[in-house]
Order: C-alpha cells, then structure tokens, then sequence
C-alpha cells in the first residue's frame, strides 16, 4: 500500500522529547501555573466578594505565620544539633583538661610534702655522725633510683616523628603506616643507651625515668609512666656530658636513628647542655612492702637503711611488650 | 505588608516558643524548609508580576510540602532516600533561583 508522497510539511521548531521537554520546564517555568491560571479566572468572573476576599487573605496570613514558625524552628534544630558532637567533644577535653590539672596539683603537693619529709629526716639524721652518714647516702639513693630531684650538666637528645605521609596527588594525610613515626620500642632503646652510656638519670618530656619506669604505646600516644609525651620527644640527662656524648654517639642506636633521620626525615638531634635540673619522679606505688614496726634501736646505731651494695647504682633499662617498627 | 508581619510574627513565635518536632518527622524538616521557601518566593513573584491570588498560595504551599514529604517518606522506605530528597532540592532549588531572578528583576530592573 503506497500513497503518494504528503507535501514537505513547513518548518518546525525541534520537538522536544518527553525528559527534555519536562526539563525546559523545570528551567524556564519557575512559578507555579496556577497563579496565571487564578488570574484567568478572575478575569472571566470578576473579582471575589470582600468578605470572601479577607477570609482567604487572612488564610494566607496563617500561612505565611505557619511557614515563619518552620523556618525558626529549622534554623533553632540547626543551631542545636550540629554542634552535638562539638559541644560533647569540647565538654569532654576540658573535662580532661581539669583533671589533668588537678593531677599536676596533687603531684606537686606530694613533692612539696616529700622535701618536707626528706628534711625532716635530715634534720633528724643529721645529731649524729652515722646519722649524717646514712642521710647522704640516702640522698644519694633517691637521686639514683629517681625519687629525688637532681641537677647537673648532661646531654639533651631530641627524638620526633617526621611528616607524616601524604598522598603525592591531593596532598592528603593517608592512612598508611608511617615509618617516620617513633614507636614505645624506639624511646626505649634511646633510653637504654643513655643508661649505658653512663646517664644518671634521665627524664623524658620532663618526666623523669625510675628504674620501675614503663615506656608504652597506647593507640597512636607514647604513655611514659602513664602519662602522655608527645613528639618531639626531649630526652634530657643528667651525665658527664662528654663521655657520655661520645659514648652515645658511638653507639649503634645512634647510628641507627642517624639512618632514620637520612631516610624518613625523623627528628633526631644530640646536644650538650651545662645544666639541666631534673624533677624527682612519682614515688613507686608499694604493693608488698611494709615499712617496718619502728625499732626498739635508738636511731642512728643500726638503721634500718637499705644495705649499700643490694642496690646497683645504675637502674635497670625500662622494657615492655609490645610495639614494632 | 500584612503577609510580611504575619511571617516576622511566625518566625518569632517560633524562636520565642521554641517547638519540638516529634522525632519520626525531623528529617522532613529541611524538606520542608525548602518547600516553603518555594511557595514563598513564588508567591513574592506572582505579588509583583500582579497576578497573586491567596488561594493558589495556600494550596500550592500544602500540597508542596506534603509532596515533597511523601516522596522522601517513600524513598527512605524504598532505600532511596537521600536520592529522592536530592531530586526535591534540586528541583525546588532551581524554582527558588527561577523566582529569586525574577524578583530581582523586578526590584532592580535589571
């Protein structure tokens, strides 16, 4: 079945096909037809009554109220929400912020209350010879296992993480394991060659090392005594500052940290220092030991002081589990 | 000028009494927002270009709102929520910047 060809039809706008069409309207068509529509309307019939005029523009009123009341109450759930997390977040730093304070208070009253101790005690000791013997001793003692302050020239070590990586294109922090970052296991072997090298007593961020000192990673944090340090960590130690420069220089730990510095651009420097005053450390928390019923000895005779040569002067190296490069 | 303190006494009732919103219908809330901003702007236009009518803005703010909760009602059932409530905003977005032009031409002449 053929029919003869129609007549070119006259030139026509492109037709629009259904998505097309639908988005011109969305585009060009912003108002809502009905208003034209309303207008139409009202042209063929006339305007309304007034009475049913002021019912319908006090209906919008309402409206336009309703709507007022959902943008303030959108704008107050706004304000109170969003911050949730930030409010919660800020509560608890402070929190942290407060007890560490009251941490670092209780901490120097104790300090306070041991020198007044420690000089009591002197000033006890001190009537009699053996009695003035044995303070010095003790003095000696404290500064050795890290209960008394001590201050003397001696080198400062500064170890820290080095960037941290990024990724090469967006320069974003990526989440892959850090080989510049320092672990509990390197503070540790820094820490045991300065003993070795003849450190007298070291402290790490100002906290200052015993022999029963714990140096631990928890989470991404270095806990030293259970308390946080943070990168760079500053070594300080008491020492003769010489032998102990070339000593720990020499050793291989330095060496190896010399590497890290080259390759992962980790913070690692040694410096002598012609004064460095260390505060004493926490008293150990005694979980067995007893202080002895006072004796019926008059003091100074035979004291119960610890015998001499049972406590080596050099403590032992701080070690835990746990932790890798 | 009635409409415009009606909407300033709303918004401050609303900041003054502060109202909860019950908890299943919070996430229509910015939903919501954006219609009413819609049949606001839109109905700002029609003032200007002469041709509002109280009617047509009632029932175009209703029915917006109520659609625009039902279709993201329907997508959190369908999974599809946040797409849904995407495709809302975007569409009463574009009317908002569509209305907010003409108005400015309107205003500015320009």
């Amino acid at each position: 079945m053929t029919t003869p060809d129609p007549p070119p039809p006259p030139w026509r706008p492109p037709v629009f096909g259904p998505g097309q069409a639908m988005l011109a309207e969305l585009m060009n068509n912003h108002l809502d037809p009905g208003y034209v529509a309303a207008k139409e309307a009202r042209d063929r019939r006339g305007p309304l009554p007034p009475g049913r005029l002021r019912v319908r523009r006090s209906i919008t009123a309402l409206t336009l109220a309703v709507i007022g009341v959902v943008l303030a109450t959108a704008f107050l759930q706004a304000v109170a929400h969003a911050p949730d997390a930030a409010k919660a977040n800020a509560g608890l730093v402070s929190d942290v912020k407060n007890r560490s304070a009251q941490t670092d208070q209780l901490q120097r009253r104790a300090e306070q209350l041991r020198e007044q101790v420690a000089r009591e005690r002197e000033a006890a000791l001190a009537s009699t010879e053996a009695g003035a013997q044995t303070a010095t001793d003790l003095r000696d003692l404290e500064a050795s296992v890290g209960v008394g302050p001590v201050a003397g020239p001696g080198i400062v070590v500064t170890a820290g993480d080095g960037p941290e990586p990024r990724d090469p294109v967006t320069g974003e922090l990526t989440n892959a394991a850090d080989p510049a970052r320092l672990l509990d296991r390197d503070l540790q072997e820094l820490v045991n060659a300065l003993w070795e090298s003849g450190a007298e007593a070291i402290a790490i961020d100002g906290q200052r090392l015993t022999p029963t000192s714990t140096i631990r990673l928890a989470g991404d944090a270095i806990l030293v005594d259970l308390r946080p340090v943070s990168t760079p960590y500053k070594i300080q130690v008491v020492g003769d500052p010489l032998t102990m420069d070339d000593h720990f220089n020499g050793s291989e730990v330095a060496d190896r940290f010399r590497a890290y510095k080259s390759r992962y651009a980790i913070v690692f420097s040694v410096a002598s220092a012609s004064r460095i005053a260390l505060a004493a450390a926490t008293a150990p928390v005694l979980r067995y030991a007893r202080a002895p019923s006072p004796s019926p000895a008059p003091p100074g005779s035979r004291s119960p002081a610890p015998h001499r040569s049972s406590i080596t002067h050099r403590p032992a190296a701080p070690s835990s589990p746990g932790g890798g490069r | 000028m009635i409409a415009a303190i009606a909407l300033i006494a709303g918004i401050a009732a609303g900041l003054l009494l502060e109202p909860t919103i019950p908890t299943g219908l919070q996430p229509y809330l910015p939903i919501a927002v954006v219609a009413a901003l819609d049949a606001v702007f839109g109905a700002v236009r029609a003032r200007l270009d002469g041709i509002f009518d109280d009617k047509v803005f009632v029932v175009s703010f209703v029915s917006n709102v109520l659609v625009a909760g039902l279709i993201v009602y329907l997508g959190d059932k369908l999974g599809v929520g946040g797409q849904l409530s995407t495709g809302v905003v975007v569409v009463l977005g574009v009317r908002i910047f569509g209305n907010v032009a003409a108005i400015r031409r309107h205003v500015f002449r320009a």
